[in-house]
């Protein structure tokens, strides 16, 4: 390692910036302008290709040139606690983040990364005014580097804090050798990927395979949906036999699809626990790689479905403080924990919450009609309206939609429990499956009570707590614990002196 | 009602006596505020119920249920502007010394309390309307995002100014001690 004192001066990328520079900008027109290229693909002796051809040249040189010229002109470099970047080609940008506001420094290296031996660094910033700050590419051990003074500095910042309160022993001097928590082996992907959600991937296959049909419809002039329509309202032999063997290969293909994207996204997934950070290694093309201070975490999600219970498997979900647009990436998700390593995280993030003693409360049954209404009584009417319509199979559905919905209802009813304790609460979930948020109290933000009139006949609310990371909603509580749980979450978190994050 | 029901076991206070935000007197918004909600509404109803006229009524004048629905549309419309007035009666701000809460709604009705140690920043605006009757209306932002956001309308200028120089140093305020 170079002496650190370069990270102070300005300095440019690394060389191989401009490539993916190039890259980067190379990808946003080609997907713009992607129609256009196909014409001069498929017709590139026509009088408009060629002019086309020329344009399309044209536009390469230039971003070559303008990458070359954001390279030159982007420099980073850290003073006075802040990192500073000046770049901008035609006009000059200056941006100064203070360490303070940091929130998290994620790397992320795609294949070409991966190649190049680089890293893209991302630094997100808190609040609402987020700002976001993304270098293409540096040297490793520069991200590195990077990466640890920022640490380095929030370290002995939150000692100065805790020296000030309280006990600060136990984190006083860490020693940073990071601890695994997990790794995901081939075999453990294979099982993440049997056991997500095939529905969801069914879904994004269908509207595809739906946007797909019109393009042929527009390109080929097949009329793909006359050729359905042909098979399935005529229930002729061949209709059937065409609906059986579609089935399977539809499904087939969803559950193909969906392994496949578990195991680019988590292969190799490698969740660490590094001092008072939380740090997670994963993808195959495209190398992500997110550190979450353990501070910073607001919220905790871990659940099981029924596929996954047969593996014993759970998802576990880290959310930390965001500025709502990117609250999706910045969650740290590692599937396929056993009990026990969501046990250990627990532990490390929430000592106490294990022995806690919770009082428990149900939600009123009432939710059962609510359900019945949203899943029962709002698809029948879209399904009576498309049975009365053309008369066929939809009928079937009818008869169906209602024992269904009241299942469900009654399931969600039983399964559904908020749980609370003088610092946590616990909010369970879960039809199928089961689903745990956990919140520690001093952490919420706002709280917001909910009734509707039918609520208010049978004196119930809603209650919502939110936190900076995710929220818990509890529908049907009863009124008077939802007011008193606002009452007490207001009490605690107005006299807790704990920064939140 | 039932308040045998305990929040949590081992309770270290006494969680009935704690001060309860639904006990305190909700101040009213300004009378002036009633008009602009009808206003609004009633200028939002134009455009909806125009939109659908052309849409139902003159490009899809042949499906038998068009008229229904535009008769429908009509109906909801109308409705929204009676709500939008009647619903002006139930909100309501209150300050305590900690936190602030605004409750809003007739038939569903919301109750939002931020507690003054997590807002983030607080502004004030002033929409067209608003500004011909000479009213402003308060956010208060938090990180919990877009829905938690607290935004009282209705408030006179300088009323809101005050309250915003209040929250902000109750803000500060905490933000010091806890250091």
């Amino acid at each position: 390692m170079d002496s650190p004192s370069h990270i102070h001066q300005p300095q440019r990328q690394s060389p191989k910036a401009v490539f993916l520079i190039l890259l980067k900008y190379g990808r946003i027109i080609i997907s713009t302008i992607w129609p256009i290229l196909l014409v001069v693909l498929i017709n590139p002796a026509s009088h408009k290709g060629i002019i086309i051809t020329i344009i399309v040249m044209g536009v390469a040189f230039l971003s070559l040139v303008y990458s070359i010229l954001s390279y030159l002109k982007f420099y980073f470099f850290i003073q006075d606690n802040e990192l500073c970047v000046r770049s901008g080609v035609i006009r000059k940008k200056v941006l100064n983040v203070p360490f303070d506001r940091i929130q998290s420094i994620d790397f992320r290296q795609n294949l070409i990364h991966q190649f190049l031996n680089v890293v893209s660094v991302r630094v997100d910033t808190a609040g609402s005014k987020g700002i976001e700050l993304e270098l293409d590419a540096i040297d490793r051990h520069r991200a590195e580097e990077l990466r640890e003074t920022v640490l380095a500095y929030k370290r002995t910042k939150n000692d100065l804090v805790s020296a000030n309160s309280e006990s600060h022993d136990q984190t006083s001097d860490e020693s940073i050798v990071p601890e695994l928590i997990l790794t995901l082996s081939p075999k453990d992907l294979i099982k993440i990927g049997m056991s997500e959600n095939h529905l969801r991937t069914a879904g994004i296959v269908f509207a595809f395979f739906l946007s797909i049909a019109d393009d042929i419809n527009q390109v080929l002039g097949w009329d793909v949906y006359g050729k359905l329509e042909d098979t399935t309202s005529s229930v002729s032999l061949l209709g059937i036999f065409a609906t059986i063997i579609a089935i399977p290969i539809f499904v087939g293909i969803s559950f193909l699809i969906t392994l496949v994207r578990t195991v680019l996204r988590y292969y190799g997934l490698k969740f660490w626990r590094a001092g008072q950070n939380f740090k997670v290694v994963s993808g195959l093309f495209i190398r992500n790689e997110k550190t979450i201070q353990k501070s910073k975490i607001q919220l905790i999600r871990w659940m099981t479905s029924p596929l996954k219970q047969i593996f014993g498997i759970y998802q576990l979900n880290i959310y930390q403080a965001t500025n709502m647009e990117h609250q999706k990436d910045k969650s740290l998700a590692i599937p396929g924990c056993y009990l026990e390593q969501v046990d250990l995280t627990l532990d490390m993030t929430v000592p106490d919450f294990r022995n806690a003693i919770f009082n428990t409360h149900k939600m009123d049954i009432s939710i059962v009609i609510r359900m019945v209404f949203l899943f029962g009584f709002i698809p029948a009417l879209f399904f009576g309206i498309m049975a009365w319509r053309n008369e066929g199979f939809m009928q079937w559905f009818l008869i169906l939609i209602f024992p269904i919905a009241i299942i469900m209802g009654y399931a969600y009813q039983k399964k559904r429990r908020l749980k609370i304790h003088p610092d946590y609460i616990l909010s369970e979930a879960g039809i199928f499956g089961r689903s745990y948020k956990l919140v520690e109290i001093y952490k919420i933000q706002t709280v917001q009570i909910h009734s509707s009139p039918i609520q208010r006949m049978r004196g119930l609310s809603s209650l919502h707590i939110f936190t900076a990371g995710g929220d818990i909603s509890f529908p049907c509580l009863k009124d008077g614990i939802a007011k008193q749980a606002r009452n007490y979450i207001m009490y605690r978190v107005e006299r807790d002196k704990t920064s939140w994050m | 009602m039932s308040n045998t029901e305990e929040l949590f076991s081992n309770p270290q206070l006494s969680i009935q006596h704690l001060p309860d935000a639904d006990q305190l007197e909700m101040a009213m918004l300004e009378p002036a505020y009633k008009t602009v909600r009808y206003i609004s509404a009633i200028l939002i109803s134009i455009i909806v119920v125009l939109v659908s006229w052309f849409t139902l009524i003159i490009q899809f004048k042949d499906w038998p249920y068009s008229f229904y629905l535009f008769v429908f549309i009509v109906m909801v419309s109308l409705w929204s502007i009676l709500y939008s007035g009647i619903a002006f009666k139930y909100m309501g701000y209150a300050i305590r010394e900690k936190d602030i809460s605004f409750k809003s709604g007739w038939l569903w009705r919301h109750m939002t309390t931020v507690p003054f140690n997590r807002v983030q920043h607080c502004d004030i605006k002033q929409g067209l309307i608003d500004r011909r009757f000479g009213l402003s209306r308060l956010t208060i932002y938090t990180a919990g995002g877009q829905s938690t956001d607290l935004m009282i309308p209705g408030l006179l200028p300088d009323m809101a100014e005050r309250l915003r120089g209040f929250i902000l140093s109750s803000t500060e305020q905490s933000a010091d001690e806890g250091l």
